[in-house]
């Protein structure tokens, strides 16, 4: 099975590299780091991901707004997102799992529950889920 | 003896300085010297011939004049009657012959002192009858004085004076009083009270007599009058009983005048008085709401500076949580890493894993606390059973509680109204106070949980100093009440005060982040009820939590 193209959108580079090293340890993926939020469109359309992986509060551009860029962007809109986030409590993220359609997972994740969530995305889009709505509900903003 | 004339005669040579004077007015030589030789010696007297004579003489200084009624220039009771009404305050004693006598005694009746009879006159008589003339003179005067002085006392002050009878029939008014009554003294004389005033005031003036003279005492009143003409008028009344000469009561007399103006007066100064009591009682009430709202204000600040407090902590405490929680991230994907790695799973890897990752779990329940506590407050309030709630929170704990030998014990009041609460949020509150009593006790004990329902006095319902309440509890209302005690050793009594602050903590390190109390207060107060934590005697603290029922 081909691995799958994971781009992963944060401003801590330690964090991306860790995901990255773990995700990829695995064979099943293929990641991408970006720590620019103003650079993450150009990646994207290089890298051409199967999911993205996007951190909320960034410099720059926020999560919230590079979500729904996405969205509109011909070649990205059908690109699945997970938010990963540092500002939402523990009943947030139960509460709010599809924030603005898009899963959400509190930092610090384990790596089995973002394998996990990445998992169900990917089986989700498999069997023709709804596709998000984009815009319908903003990821929190600090 | 010196003959009279037309100037004051120089005093007689031989009679004394302080000899009684005497005009002797007599023509007949021979009753002249029988006269004066009769008074010779204690009386100085000066001598005239005539009623003329006798009339300017008298201008000078005597203590008596001795007239013969019968004068070569007047005659008879008419000679009497001309010197009385040039001299009236002279004493006379008029001589007549045997065969005059009659109009002798018509003198006496005219103001005479007395007569003597010509011929029947001895020395110790005319001594007699002079001394007696003078005396009786005297004491004339003296009545007449002292009546002109009652007269004149009676008729010009300004008040209105009566008598009565024992039957009530007036025998004086005086002069301001006829003026009053509009009558004269003879009209107002042998009538009552009913031939001048209404018969009911007549009635109360004759009733009023009565109860003087039965009780033989002074009587004051003021009485009330509103003439038809316009305003009431005031008159203050004396009324006294008079007695005659055996102290019998024969009537009663009365004094009485206006005393309008002094009533008005006091009515204004008692009015006066009243306005001054009012307003003294108004300032104080002011000053009293003053200093309320001075309290309350003071409260309101403290408030404010504590929720300012908190809000500046709520945001430090988010910025803070998004600033730990990438290093969290990467050390959990770090451990993670080396978890999947060979060997990991042998020793000493293993337990330093561990030993990783449960600090990491340590650190991240921390920032988690943090941004609970930042969070902004929303709860959903919905009827609960209190003791439902609570069995509950009492399950989630009773493996901690079991394992610290701690033993639980419910006193429930049953049949509670519900309580309105948010079931999540209140039983975190529950656990959370569960979970500090189980703390205060490391050596074990008894955690009592108690619930029932109390009507709020005034005291209970004000919130203590300092306490944080959002809204006010009201005196009288019924209030769901939550007892958690413990036997531990109890908060020492100068941290009390501080219990809610965060990051404040009695625990050691490791065993609480200083914000479940804050956590605590912050639910409770969401359901508009109240915290208190106190301790206990002789051990152990007690956590009270009052919530409201369900509203109607």
């Amino acid at each position: 099975m081909e691995a799958k193209r994971i781009l992963i959108i944060d401003d801590e580079p330690a964090l991306t590299r860790m995901i990255r090293v773990n995700l990829e340890v695995t064979k099943r993926y293929q990641v991408r780091e970006e720590n620019n939020a103003t650079h993450a469109l150009t990646a994207a359309h290089e890298f051409k991901p199967d999911l993205i992986l996007l951190d909320v509060i960034m410099p720059g551009v926020d999560g919230g707004e590079l979500a729904r860029r996405i969205k509109t962007d011909t070649a990205l809109k059908e690109v699945p997102v997970i938010f990963l986030t540092g500002t939402v409590t523990k009943k947030e993220a139960a509460e709010g799992a599809v924030t603005g359609g898009y899963p959400l997972l509190p930092k610090p994740v384990s790596l089995k529950s973002l394998v996990e969530t990445m998992e169900n995305v990917f089986a989700a889009k498999a069997h023709a889920q709804p596709k998000p709505v984009p815009g319908a509900k903003e990821p929190p903003k600090k | 003896m010196n003959a009279a004339s037309s100037t004051p005669p120089a005093p007689a040579a031989t009679a004394r300085a302080t000899a009684t004077r005497v005009l002797l007015i007599e023509d007949d030589a021979a009753d002249v010297m029988l006269i004066t030789a009769l008074l010779e010696g204690e009386f100085a007297v000066t001598h005239a011939v005539s009623l003329r004579e006798g009339i300017a003489a008298a201008n000078a200084p005597f203590d008596i004049v001795l007239l013969d009624l019968f004068l070569p220039d007047s005659r008879g009771l008419d000679t009497f009657a001309q010197l009385q009404a040039l001299h009236p305050e002279l004493p006379i004693l008029v001589m007549s012959g045997l065969d005059d006598e009659q109009i002798a005694e018509a003198a006496v009746h005219d103001g005479a002192q007395d007569y003597l009879v010509k011929g029947q006159m001895d020395e110790v008589l005319l001594h007699r009858s002079v001394r007696y003339a003078i005396e009786r003179k005297r004491v004339e005067r003296a009545l007449r004085d002292s009546e002109a002085f009652y007269q004149s006392l009676v008729e010009n002050l300004p008040q209105f004076i009566y008598r009565k009878d024992a039957q009530g029939r007036f025998t004086f008014a005086n002069r301001r009083f006829c003026v009053e009554l509009g009558k004269t003294l003879e009209e107002i004389v042998g009538r009552t009270d009913y031939d001048f005033f209404p018969p009911e005031l007549a009635e109360k003036y004759q009733a009023d007599d009565q109860r003087v003279i039965q009780a033989g005492r002074l009587f004051e009143t003021v009485e009330e009058h509103t003439p038809p003409s316009g305003e009431k008028e005031y008159v203050q009344v004396v009324k006294s009983p008079v007695f005659d000469a055996h102290g019998k009561i024969i009537g009663t007399q009365g004094i009485f005048w206006d005393v309008t103006a002094r009533v008005r007066g006091e009515e204004k100064l008692k009015k006066a008085h009243a306005d001054l009591a009012r307003s003294r009682e108004d300032l104080l009430r002011t000053l009293a709401d003053l200093q309320r709202s001075h309290n309350q204000l003071k409260e309101a600040q403290l408030q404010i500076i504590e929720m300012e407090k908190m809000q500046s902590i709520g945001q430090m405490a988010a910025g803070i949580a998004h600033e730990v929680k990438n290093p969290l991230a990467v050390i959990r994907m770090g451990i993670d890493f080396f978890a999947d790695s060979p060997g990991a799973a042998e020793e000493p890897a293993a337990t330093v894993l561990k030993d990783m990752n449960d600090a990491l779990h340590r650190a991240d329940s921390i920032i988690m606390g943090l941004l609970d506590f930042s969070a902004p407050g929303k709860v959903d309030l919905r009827p609960g059973d209190l003791n439902t709630l609570l069995r509950s929170s009492l399950n989630l704990v009773k493996h901690e509680l079991k394992s610290a030998r701690i033993t639980v014990k419910t006193e429930f009041t049953d049949n509670l109204p519900p309580a309105l609460v948010d079931a999540n949020k209140i039983k975190q509150v529950f656990v959370n106070a569960l979970t500090n009593a189980a703390h205060a006790m490391p050596e074990g004990g008894t955690v009592t949980v108690r619930t029932y329902i109390k009507k709020l006095t005034p005291d209970e319902a004000r919130p203590g100093p300092g306490a944080r309440r959002a809204h006010e509890f009201r005196a009288g209302e019924r209030v769901l009440v939550t007892e958690i005690d413990d036997t531990g050793t109890g908060i020492p009594e100068d941290k009390l005060p501080r219990v809610f602050e965060p990051f404040f903590t009695t625990k050691p390190a490791g065993k609480g982040t200083g914000l479940g109390l804050t956590v605590t207060r912050k639910i409770v107060e969401l359901h508009e009820g109240g915290i208190q934590l106190q301790n206990l005697d002789p051990c152990g603290a007690r956590a009270t939590i009052t919530l409201r029922t369900e509203r109607s």
